[in-house]
C-alpha cells in the first residue's frame, strides 16, 4: 500500500473539476483553486450546450463510491471528500520538481464571510460602484460586492477587492455582521504536492480592443458570451432576447463568426474550433423563442461526429447560413443597425439586423498559463486552445492521468472509514479491445500504474489502421507506443483474435477471446476499454482509376520516387467526398489536414503544378488552421461547392476530368487532372458489433456511443466499458491517444481499489415477487440490471446509482431502493 | 403477409366440424397439442383444454359464446413452457391481445404458439349460459347464427368494437356468412397458411361480403362502447361517485385473479405495506366517526387502475367475476381509452410496439 499522491490544481472550470474528481476518485489528494470566489469557470455562465441542448455538468460527479461526493447541481459548486476547494487563492510560485514541488500559494481575503452571509442583499442596495459585469460580458453592471455565480450555494456574495472604494456602506446595512473590510489580507500557504495541473482556461478576445464590428460603440452588437447570458433565465434579461440599446425584442439576429479567429491582420493564424456550434446552439435556441438568426460564416465547423447532424437539423427549422464575412456594419435609424455584406463579387447587401452577436475565441498571441514550462506541471488542453466540453474533459482526464503516473503505483484501500457501505470485489485487471493508437495509450497508462492489461488485436500487428494513413512522424510515435507496450510486462497480447463472448457484471466481466483456430482464454477482468479503431473508406468499385485514389492514400503516394519525377500539371482534391451527408453525415476530421500537408509536398517537388481544392468546409480547427493559411499561400486554388451540385468526376482510359462550378467566377469549370485525391472520410470498424456483444449503443454509421456526449465523452454508459479513439468518433492521433488515457483513467476508478465501494443507495430486488418481465431492465439508464440465472433479475451493484427508475415502474415493488446505515 | 381464404362446410354444426378440422392439425402431426374451449369433468362451461389426441376433440366447443376463464393466461403458460413444438391456442381477440401484451412483458413467448382466433360476436356470461344450454343444448351453434342470442352476450362483449382478431395466424369468419353452411378461414401467416393447408378446406364457390355486416356490428357496439365511456367517465370524474361504485367491494380480489395482465408473482396488494394498521383506521374512525374495515381497498383498485390504464385488453373477466357486480372493466376499459389514446398505444396490437412507460426516454445516464 503506498501513500496517496497531492495535487494542485488550477482553475476551477470543468477541466480543473474534472482533473480533480479524476485524482479524487482513485484515492488521491487535491487542493483545488480559483481565483473567482466559486467553482465552475466559464460555464456557470452556459447554461446549455450543444448537441443536445441541455446542461448535464452533474454527470461529471463520481458514479462510483458516489458517496465521498455532495450529489446536486454543479452550478452550485463542488464538493469531495478528497478535494480542498480554495477559493481566491493564485499560484504564485513552483519549485522543486516532479514528484516533489513546493507549491507557493497566495489566497486573498474574501471579506464576506460564507459563514454569515445570507445572500439578502441589502448590501447590493447601497454598494455606490458599478461596473461591467465580466459574467455576462459587460451585457450588464454589477457593483464591487456582488453575486459571483448565478445559481451558486450558498448564495454568498463576494466583494471585489480591485473595485471596492472600502466606503463601508455595505458593512452598515449588513444584518448578520457578514462583512469585513479593513486592509486587505493576504495568506500564503506551501503546498508540497507531486504534480500541478494548469486548467485556467484561454484568454477570450476582446473585439473592442480591434474595434471590430463597432463593438463598444453600438450597444446592439454583442459578444457571443454575453448573448449566452440573454439566453439564460438567471441572466439579465430574464431570458428575454432584447436589443440592449432600447429594451425592445430582437427578432432579426446576425452572428458574424471568427471575430479575432483566422484573421492575419491581428495575427490570428488559428481557429477556435467552438465558436461555430455555438453559434448553431445559440441560433437554434434563439429561434425557440421567436427570433430569427442568420449565421455569417467562412466554413461552417462541423468537425465533431453529431455536428453536422446538429446543422442539418438547425437548418431545416429555419436557421439562415450566408458564407461570407460582412464588412462593415452602422447605426439604422429607429433603432438596430445595418449590416453590409457581399455574399458573390459584385453584389453588396445591406440587411437590417436588431442584435449582431460576434462569435469570439481565443484572443490572438495566447501563449497558455504561466509556469507551464515548469517539470512537473502539466496543462489541460483546455488552456492550450480553446475546445469544446468534451475534448476539454478527455484533456482533463488524460493530463491527471500523467499527473497520477508521477505518484507512482497505485493507491490501494483506505482502512476503516466512516461510510457504512458494502464493498464488491474488483479484478484488477482491463481488457483491451484494440491495438491502435487509443489502445495502447490506454494499456500503457493503466500497466504504467501497475494495473495488468491484456489487449485484443484482430490484426497481425500493433499500431492499427493509422500506421497506414498518416504521415512519417505520425508513425513513429506509434511505432513508439508499440514497442513500449511489447515490452511491459503487465501488458498481455493477444493478436490475431477477437472477443467472443462477454458477461458478468461491473468489476467482474469474463470474456472469452478467440484467434483464428476459434481457440483462447476466459478473460477474467474489472473492465473493459473499447478502442477498436476504424479504416479509411474504400472507393467504390466505379471510381478505380490508377489517378483517382483517397487523400490518405494520395499524401503517401507523394513518397513514391516514381510520382516525384513524374510530370503533375494539376491535382484535384475534392474534399467531403460522399460525407457529410446521406449515409455518412459526419466530419471525419483528417481529410482536410491531410490534403492540405500534401500540398506542402507537392510544391516541393512541383512547384509550378495547379493544385485544386473543390471543398465544402474547410476543417481545420485549433492551430491547423496555419495548414489551410500556408496551401493559400503556397498558390492553392480553393472552389466551395454545395452538395446538390458536387463536382463530377470524368474517368477516361488515360486521364481524368473533374467538372465543377465556381461561384466565384460564376461559371462551370473543367480540370484536366494528373492525380485526384478524394476526401472519402474514415469510419468505424467493428462498432456494431463489439455494441451487440457488450451491450452498448452505437449510433447509425458504427460508431459507438458514449453516456453523454459533452460530460461522459469515453464512458459507454454501462459502468466498466469505457470507449475511445475513432471508434467512437473520427480522431487525430494526439486526440486519439489522449482519449485513450481518459478512458484508463475512467477504468482506473474502478480496478485501483480491489475492493471497491457500493453506493449507500442502490436497488435490490426480491427474488421471490420478480416476474422477470423486464420493465426494469429496459427502463435502466445505468444497465444495471440483468436477468439472473435463478429467476429473478439482478443488480449490478457498482453500476446502480440508485435513482430508482426500476422501483417505479415495478408493478408489484419487486424492486426496492436500499439505503445501508444512516 | 400472404393471406390466403378458404371454407369450411359445416353441415348445420360449424363447432364439431371446426373441431374435427382442428384434429387434422394433431393427427398430421403439425401441431403437438392443441388449446382450444372444451368440455371436461362434467361440467358444461367452457374451459380451456389442452387436446392431445384427434378422437379426443368430439369434447371440444372452439367457438363456444362463452368462457369460463380468460384462456390467456393458459395460452402463455404454454408459451412459456413449450420449446421446439407447436401448440395451436383457439383464443378469442381479446384473449389474443392478453397474450401478445403478455409477451411483451416477458411472460410468454409466441414463438410456439399458432394462434387460431375468431370474429367475435360476444361471449354470455356464465351463469346465463348455463341456463340457456339446459333449455337448447345446441346453444353454441346456435348462438353464431341468431343475432337476438348475441345480444344476450356480456356487457362487455356488446360494447366492444374490437371483435376482429389481431396478430394470429389463423382468422375464422364468421360474420355475414351463412354459417350453418359454412364458415372462412383464412391464413393471416406463413404458418397459418401451412396450417389451413392440413384442415382439406374448400376453394370459395359463392363470393361473400362479410362489410356490411361488420360494419353493421361495428356502429352498432361502437355505439354502445361510447355510451358506455360516456356514463363510466362521469363516473371517474366525481372522486364520490367512484368510491359509491366500489363501495361493495367485498375484497375478495377476483377482478385481480381473472385477470390476464395482472402477472405479478405475488401481488403487491397482497402484501403487509397494503395491510392497514389497526391504529390507522382508528385514527381515521376518530375523524368521521366511523371507518370502513379492512381499510385499503380503494388503494387496492387506484392501483390496479395504474396498471390497468395502459395494459387492459378489454375481456370484461373482472366484471364477470365480480360477486358484487361492480362494472370494473368498465372502469378500467374507460380509463384505458383515456390513458391509451394519449398514449396511442393499443394493448396488444402488436407484439413489437414497446410499452408506452418505456418509450418515455430521457438521457439521463445513458
Amino acid at each position: 500500500m503506498s501513500k496517496p499522491g497531492r495535487f494542485v490544481v488550477a482553475g476551477a472550470g470543468i477541466s480543473g473539476v474534472r482533473a480533480s474528481l479524476d485524482l479524487a476518485e482513485t484515492g488521491h489528494e487535491v487542493v483545488l483553486l480559483d481565483t473567482a470566489p466559486v467553482s465552475g469557470g466559464i460555464l456557470l455562465a452556459l447554461d446549455r450546450q450543444f448537441p443536445n441542448d441541455h446542461c448535464g455538468m452533474c454527470r461529471m460527479l463520481p458514479m462510483l463510491d458516489r458517496d465521498q461526493s455532495k450529489y446536486f447541481c454543479m452550478r452550485l459548486g463542488m464538493f469531495h471528500k478528497n478535494v480542498t476547494f480554495m477559493p481566491n487563492t493564485e499560484i504564485k510560485e513552483i519549485g522543486g520538481g516532479p514528484g516533489d514541488l513546493k507549491v507557493l500559494l497566495q489566497s486573498w481575503s474574501a471579506k464576506v464571510d460564507p459563514d454569515l452571509c445570507n445572500g439578502c442583499g441589502d448590501c447590493l442596495e447601497v454598494c455606490p460602484v458599478s461596473l461591467p459585469d465580466d459574467l455576462a460580458d459587460s451585457l450588464s453592471l454589477r457593483k464591487a460586492i456582488f453575486k459571483p455565480g448565478p445559481n451558486t450555494s450558498p448564495s454568498t456574495l463576494a466583494i471585489d477587492p480591485d473595485s471596492c472604494i472600502l466606503c463601508g456602506k455595505c458593512k452598515e446595512v449588513c444584518q448578520t455582521g457578514a462583512i469585513t473590510l479593513g486592509p486587505d489580507y493576504e495568506q500564503t500557504l506551501e503546498e508540497k504536492v507531486t504534480a500541478v495541473i494548469m486548467a485556467t482556461g484561454v484568454e477570450y478576445f476582446d473585439p473592442g480592443d480591434a474595434s471590430m464590428y463597432g463593438y463598444g460603440k453600438y450597444a446592439d452588437v454583442i459578444t457571443s458570451l454575453a448573448f449566452e447570458r440573454m439566453l439564460s433565465s438567471s441572466g439579465p434579461t430574464q431570458g428575454r432576447i432584447l436589443r440592449p440599446s432600447d429594451g425592445a425584442p430582437a427578432e432579426n439576429i446576425a452572428w458574424i463568426q471568427c471575430v479575432g479567429s483566422r484573421n492575419l491582420r491581428l495575427g490570428a493564424d488559428h481557429c477556435s474550433g467552438a465558436c461555430c456550434m455555438f453559434a448553431l446552439k445559440q441560433a437554434g435556441l434563439s429561434m425557440e423563442k421567436g427570433s430569427r438568426p442568420t449565421i455569417f460564416y467562412m466554413d461552417m465547423r462541423t468537425f465533431g461526429r453529431d455536428w453536422q447532424k446538429y446543422l442539418d437539423r438547425a437548418s431545416s427549422s429555419g436557421l439562415r447560413l450566408v458564407r461570407c464575412r460582412p464588412h462593415s456594419l452602422e447605426a439604422r435609424n429607429g433603432g438596430g443597425l445595418m449590416l453590409s455584406y457581399s455574399p458573390v463579387p459584385g453584389e453588396l447587401i445591406d440587411e437590417h439586423f436588431d442584435l449582431v452577436v460576434l462569435s469570439v475565441g481565443r484572443a490572438p498571441g495566447w501563449k497558455g498559463p504561466d509556469f507551464s514550462d515548469q517539470d512537473g506541471v502539466l496543462v489541460t488542453g483546455g488552456s492550450k486552445r480553446l475546445l469544446d466540453i468534451s475534448r476539454s474533459l478527455v484533456s482533463a482526464s488524460s493530463v491527471s492521468f500523467r499527473a497520477a503516473m508521477i505518484s507512482g503505483s497505485p493507491v490501494q484501500a483506505e482502512q476503516g472509514d466512516s461510510i457504512t457501505s458494502q464493498r464488491v470485489k474488483v479484478k484488477s485487471k482491463v481488457l483491451v479491445v484494440g491495438g491502435g493508437p487509443a489502445g495502447l495509450s490506454a494499456s500503457l497508462a493503466l500497466a504504467g500504474q501497475g494495473i495488468s492489461v491484456v489487449i485484443v488485436e484482430k490484426n497481425d500487428f500493433l499500431g492499427g489502421n493509422v500506421s497506414q494513413i498518416s504521415d512519417a512522424e505520425a508513425r513513429e510515435r506509434i511505432r513508439e507506443l508499440v514497442r513500449d507496450a511489447e515490452k511491459n510486462q503487465d501488458i498481455e497480447i493477444l493478436l490475431k483474435s477477437r472477443p467472443m463472448e462477454f458477461s458478468g457484471t461491473t468489476g467482474n466481466f469474463q470474456t472469452h477471446v478467440l484467434d483464428q483456430q476459434n481457440k483462447g482464454p476466459i478473460i477474467e477482468h474489472g473492465a473493459v476499454i473499447l478502442a477498436s479503431g476504424g479504416s479509411q473508406s474504400t472507393l467504390p468499385a466505379s471510381l478505380v482509376h490508377p489517378k483517382v485514389m483517397t487523400v490518405f492514400d494520395l499524401h503517401r503516394r507523394l513518397d513514391d520516387p516514381e510520382i516525384k519525377e513524374k510530370d503533375l500539371n494539376c491535382l484535384v482534391f475534392i474534399q467531403c467526398f460522399e460525407t457529410r451527408t446521406k449515409e455518412k453525415n459526419y466530419c471525419s476530421r483528417l481529410c482536410c489536414p491531410t490534403a492540405l500537408r500534401s500540398v506542402e509536398k507537392i510544391r516541393s517537388t512541383h512547384p509550378e503544378s495547379r493544385i485544386i481544392f473543390f471543398y465544402r468546409d474547410i476543417m481545420t480547427p485549433g492551430d491547423l488552421e496555419h495548414l489551410y493559411t500556408r496551401a493559400r499561400e503556397l498558390g492553392a486554388i480553393f472552389i466551395p461547392y454545395q452538395t446538390d451540385i458536387p463536382p463530377k468526376l470524368i474517368l477516361e482510359k488515360e486521364q481524368v476530368v473533374v467538372e465543377g462550378f465556381d461561384p466565384y467566377l460564376g461559371e462551370e469549370v473543367k480540370f484536366k487532372a494528373d492525380l485526384v485525391g478524394l476526401g472519402s472520410g474514415l469510419g468505424p470498424g467493428s462498432g456494431h458489433e463489439l455494441a451487440e456483444l457488450f451491450g452498448i449503443r452505437v449510433d447509425r454509421e458504427g460508431f459507438l456511443i458514449e453516456a453523454d456526449p459533452k460530460w461522459r465523452p469515453v464512458d459507454s454508459g454501462r459502468e466498466g466499458i469505457f470507449i475511445c479513439g475513432l471508434a467512437r468518433n473520427p480522431v487525430s492521433l494526439d486526440e486519439a491517444v489522449d482519449e485513450g488515457r481518459a478512458a484508463a483513467q475512467r477504468a482506473m476508478r474502478l480496478v485501483y481499489n480491489p475492493q471497491a465501494r457500493m453506493s449507500v443507495s442502490t436497488a435490490r430486488i426480491r427474488p421471490a415477487l420478480c416476474s422477470m418481465c423486464g420493465l426494469c431492465w429496459t427502463v435502466c439508464p445505468y444497465f444495471a440490471r440483468y436477468p439472473g440465472s435463478k429467476g429473478a433479475m439482478e443488480v449490478d451493484p457498482l453500476a446502480c446509482q440508485g435513482c430508482g427508475a426500476c422501483v417505479a415502474i415495478c408493478p408489484n415493488h419487486a424492486s426496492v431502493l436500499e439505503v445501508q446505515g444512516d | 403477409m400472404d393471406k390466403s381464404f378458404a371454407f369450411l362446410k359445416t353441415n348445420n354444426q360449424p363447432n364439431r366440424i371446426l373441431s374435427r378440422a382442428l384434429g387434422k392439425l394433431l393427427d398430421k402431426g403439425l401441431v403437438s397439442a392443441v388449446m382450444a374451449p372444451g368440455i371436461t369433468n362434467g361440467s358444461d362451461l367452457p374451459m380451456p383444454v389442452l387436446f392431445t389426441r384427434d378422437e379426443a376433440m368430439e369434447s371440444c366447443i372452439p367457438l363456444a359464446p362463452a368462457a369460463g376463464v380468460s384462456a390467456a393466461v393458459q395460452a402463455a403458460r404454454i408459451g412459456r413452457k413449450v420449446k421446439d413444438k407447436r401448440v395451436a391456442v383457439v383464443l378469442k381477440p381479446c384473449e389474443v391481445r392478453g397474450v401478445i401484451e403478455l409477451a411483451k412483458l416477458n411472460q410468454t413467448s409466441l414463438e410456439s404458439l399458432a394462434i387460431i382466433s375468431m370474429e367475435c360476436p360476444g361471449r354470455m356470461e356464465n351463469d346465463a349460459y348455463l341456463a340457456k344450454l339446459s333449455a337448447s343444448p345446441d346453444l353454441p351453434d346456435l348462438y353464431l347464427n341468431d343475432s337476438s342470442l348475441q345480444d344476450q352476450a356480456s356487457s362487455t362483449c356488446l360494447s366492444c368494437d374490437a371483435f376482429e382478431p389481431q396478430g394470429a395466424d389463423i382468422t375464422i369468419h364468421l360474420f355475414g356468412l351463412p354459417v350453418m353452411e359454412h364458415i372462412g378461414i383464412s391464413g393471416m401467416t406463413a404458418i397459418g397458411n401451412e396450417l389451413i393447408e392440413a384442415m382439406d378446406l374448400e376453394k370459395p364457390g359463392a363470393a361473400y361480403d362479410q362489410r356490411e355486416a361488420m360494419a353493421r356490428l361495428r356502429e352498432k357496439r361502437g355505439r354502445a362502447k361510447e355510451e358506455l365511456f360516456q356514463k363510466t367517465g362521469e363516473i371517474l370524474k366525481n372522486p364520490d361517485q367512484y368510491l359509491e361504485v366500489l363501495g361493495n367491494c367485498l375484497g375478495c380480489f377476483n377482478c385481480r385473479t381473472a385477470c390476464p395482465l395482472c402477472y405479478c408473482r405475488e401481488c403487491v396488494c397482497a402484501r403487509e405495506s397494503f395491510d392497514r394498521d389497526l391504529d390507522d383506521v382508528s385514527n381515521r374512525a376518530k375523524k368521521t366517526g366511523q371507518a370502513r374495515m379492512p381499510a385499503g381497498l380503494s388503494m387496492f383498485h387506484m392501483t390496479r387502475m395504474v396498471h390497468m390504464s395502459h395494459a387492459c385488453v378489454g375481456c370484461g373477466q373482472c366484471s364477470s367475476y365480480c360477486p358484487s357486480k361492480i362494472p370494473v372493466a368498465d372502469l378500467f376499459r374507460t380509463m384505458g381509452q383515456q390513458v391509451q389514446n394519449t398514449l396511442d398505444y393499443s394493448p396488444g396490437r402488436d407484439p413489437e410496439e414497446p410499452i408506452p412507460y418505456l418509450r418515455f426516454k430521457t438521457e439521463a445516464g445513458s
